[in-house]
């Protein structure tokens, strides 16, 4: 059992985490560069970004399953309950996933087989880690349905996933994710494919288990919506990088990173209906066609040559809020003072 | 797209059609004995019946041994359609192993068996089947089977690694891996039953191709060794006889096509349908009658048992 915020190392800790496709030319095109971020027991992580800025690989990345032909870098480092993970043999990394971590996928519809019945495929999992017959592992299998809301879950679990409403399959995922109690869950845009009343009974789902288990969870999504109702802490990725770091109170409060700031100002409000929508100009560019120096420098308003000359790093705003923007460095937070 | 309109108006009946008369033919073919009206090697008369046109008393007429074709047909498709039925399932059980196992290593193991492939489907199959046939000599039926079924997988074993390569792309494949399943895992319960349905589209047309290639070296006198009879044997000696003797082509040659468009109906169209309802494994090879395979399950040699022995249990006898 872990105790939240007994033991000062965080339950999972990812550092310099690079991740390189093969590019043209023989260079290797990095599509995740660096991030750093940690999630401690029993509390919730967003990793928010655009598409294309790397989050799903991040959570691949955590679980050591990066599809091919893509290479974690060395020197990346994901520690998990002061295990290194990435040092460890595939075998003992294996026995981790679905076990002690798992990973809740964004296509409720595709994620599962659709040749083999849902309980089957959650009564699987159980079979994989623990020594368990197969009457034992569909109980546990039945159960665990019916712990996250799957009604009438014994014939439930009888069904094929085209029998399922989308909501339903989420709820199977996540009975999948969670049927062996993992310390950490990583939910990769969990509610992206539902309809908004499934969205906020899967998140409320997520939230209730969260807090029953006291396991950590990290959510990747980009529905600031869903940052602001479920995370302790927000973690803002741009291509590849993290932009930005905080309280969700604080980062919402006061955003210091320009992109942070676009993408709260392209959120529709419901006490200004009337005013006009604000859009961050450009697209995220490619990996490998990001620009010199601070990769959001071309869609940046504030953009200057310093910008172009240097990337910034990570500077402290506020203690545990930092952003990665040469406008809040120490020498002109200083002269802003 | 629509090439069993004739058969129907439905495509879907056309290939329950073809497979029926692939059924129908491998009844023949297995209960021939029964069925022929002589036994194949049979020299009737060797005066009066030499080469004699159908008639009532032989309705496929007779070779130049006096021999009645119609018997020399159904025991010839036995052979035919055991040989090739057989050889099909050796070529496709290595192919099924080769391809998945391409597909599972991915990376170097994947591009090197591709290549192997390549290079293997460049060398015209034929061509080695007499060359071999040719420098072993007459090859007794079993190797027969192995020779031609080791030497025709190539094609199929491409198809199966394009074919895993993609059903190890979905996303429950990697949902699976990120629940900690291995490999093995992987294979047997998300990637071998999705496999079912290229499988079973491929197998007729793979029995086509091979029932050609095996009458064809029946017809250079390489396969099936006269006087045993085979559709291609009796092929050969219709070519001895000159030709006046239509029926020693025509029977043989009928009935061989029949068979080979059959396959090739009832591979066209077979997909999604049979996958949705499988649960593990692999399905029992769909060749009703032939011998049954090694690892076919027990009940299939039950039901295989011989007519004639009434189920009658001793104390029933007993007054």
């Amino acid at each position: 059992m872990t105790h939240p915020a007994a033991s000062p190392a965080p339950l999972l800790a990812v550092d310099a985490l690079r991740v390189a496709f093969p590019g043209a030319h023989a260079r290797p095109v990095r599509a995740v560069d660096g991030v750093a971020f940690t999630v401690d027991a029993g509390e919730t992580v967003c990793l928010v970004g655009e598409s294309g800025c790397g989050k799903s690989l991040t959570a691949l990345a955590c679980l050591g399953l990066v599809p091919e032909p893509g290479v974690i870098e060395a020197g990346s480092r994901v520690t998990f309950q002061g295990v290194e993970l990435l040092a460890l043999p595939e075998g003992q990394r294996r026995a981790l996933r679905g076990n002690r971590l798992a990973l809740v996928f964004q296509e409720p519809m595709t994620a599962l087989n659709p040749v083999l019945t849902v309980g089957d495929q959650v009564a699987e999992v159980v079979r994989v880690h623990a020594r368990a017959s197969r009457r034992e592992a569909w109980a546990r299998a039945v159960a665990m349905l019916e712990r996250v809301g799957v009604g009438d879950a014994a014939a439930r679990a009888r069904q094929y996933p085209h029998e399922l409403s989308g909501g339903l399959r989420q709820r199977v995922l996540i009975a999948m994710a969670l049927v062996m109690g993992p310390a950490l869950l990583i939910a990769d845009e969990p509610t992206t494919a539902l309809d908004v009343t499934i969205q906020a009974q899967v998140l409320a789902l997520l939230r209730t288990l969260r807090a029953d288990t006291g396991m950590g969870l990290l959510l990747i999504t980009h529905d600031l919506g869903v940052v602001a109702e479920m995370a302790d802490r927000v973690v803002v990725m741009y291509a590849g990088r993290v932009v930005e770091e905080g309280p969700v109170a604080a980062l919402f409060a006061a955003p210091a990173h320009p992109y942070t700031r676009g993408l709260l100002a392209a959120m529709p409000r419901l006490d200004t209906p009337d005013a006009p929508l604000a859009a961050i100009p450009g697209a995220v560019p490619a990996p490998g066609q990001w620009p010199s120096g601070c990769p959001f420098r071309d869609r940046c308003a504030h953009a200057t040559a310093a910008c172009a000359a240097a990337e910034p790093a990570l500077h402290q705003v506020t203690p545990g809020h930092r952003a990665r923007c040469h406008l809040v460095a120490p020498a002109a937070a200083g002269r802003a003072a | 797209m629509a090439s069993g309109a004739a058969w129907g108006r439905r495509d879907g009946d056309g290939v329950r059609g073809a497979w029926w008369v692939l059924g129908v033919m491998a009844a023949l073919a297995a209960f021939a004995p029964w069925l022929a009206p002589y036994p194949p090697d049979a020299q009737l008369d060797l005066l009066a019946l030499r080469t004699q046109p159908p008639s009532w008393l032989h309705p496929f007429g007779t070779d130049a041994y006096g021999r009645d074709v119609l018997s020399r047909v159904l025991h010839g498709g036995r052979v035919s359609l055991a040989v090739s039925a057989l050889a099909v399932l050796v070529g496709m059980g290595v192919a099924t192993v080769v391809g998945v196992t391409a597909a599972a290593a991915g990376g170097r193991v994947d591009r090197l068996v591709r290549r192997a492939l390549e290079v293997a489907l460049a060398i015209p199959r034929l061509l080695v089947l007499v060359v071999v046939a040719g420098f072993f000599g007459p090859l007794p039926a079993a190797t027969l089977v192995l020779v031609i079924g080791l030497s025709g997988w190539f094609d199929v074993a491409r198809l199966v690694a394009d074919e895993s390569a993609a059903l190890l792309g979905r996303d429950y494949v990697t949902a699976a891996r990120a629940t900690g399943s291995g490999t093995p895992r992987l294979v047997r319960r998300h990637l071998l039953p999705h496999l079912v349905p290229l499988l079973t589209a491929l197998a007729p047309v793979s029995l086509a191709a091979t029932m050609a290639m095996e009458a064809g070296l029946g017809l250079l006198g390489l396969g099936i060794q006269p006087p045993q009879a085979s559709w291609g044997t009796i092929l050969q000696d219709g070519i001895t006889a000159g030709p006046g003797a239509w029926w020693l082509t025509v029977f043989p040659g009928a009935a061989m096509l029949v068979v080979i468009v059959a396959a090739h109906v009832a591979g066209e169209r077979l997909g999604a349908p049979s996958a949705g309802r499988l649960r593990d494994g692999v399905p029992v090879p769909q060749v009703a009658g032939e011998p049954a395979p090694t690892g076919a399950p027990p009940d299939a040699h039950a039901s295989a048992a011989p007519a004639g022995t009434a189920p009658v249990s001793p104390s029933s006898l007993a007054p």
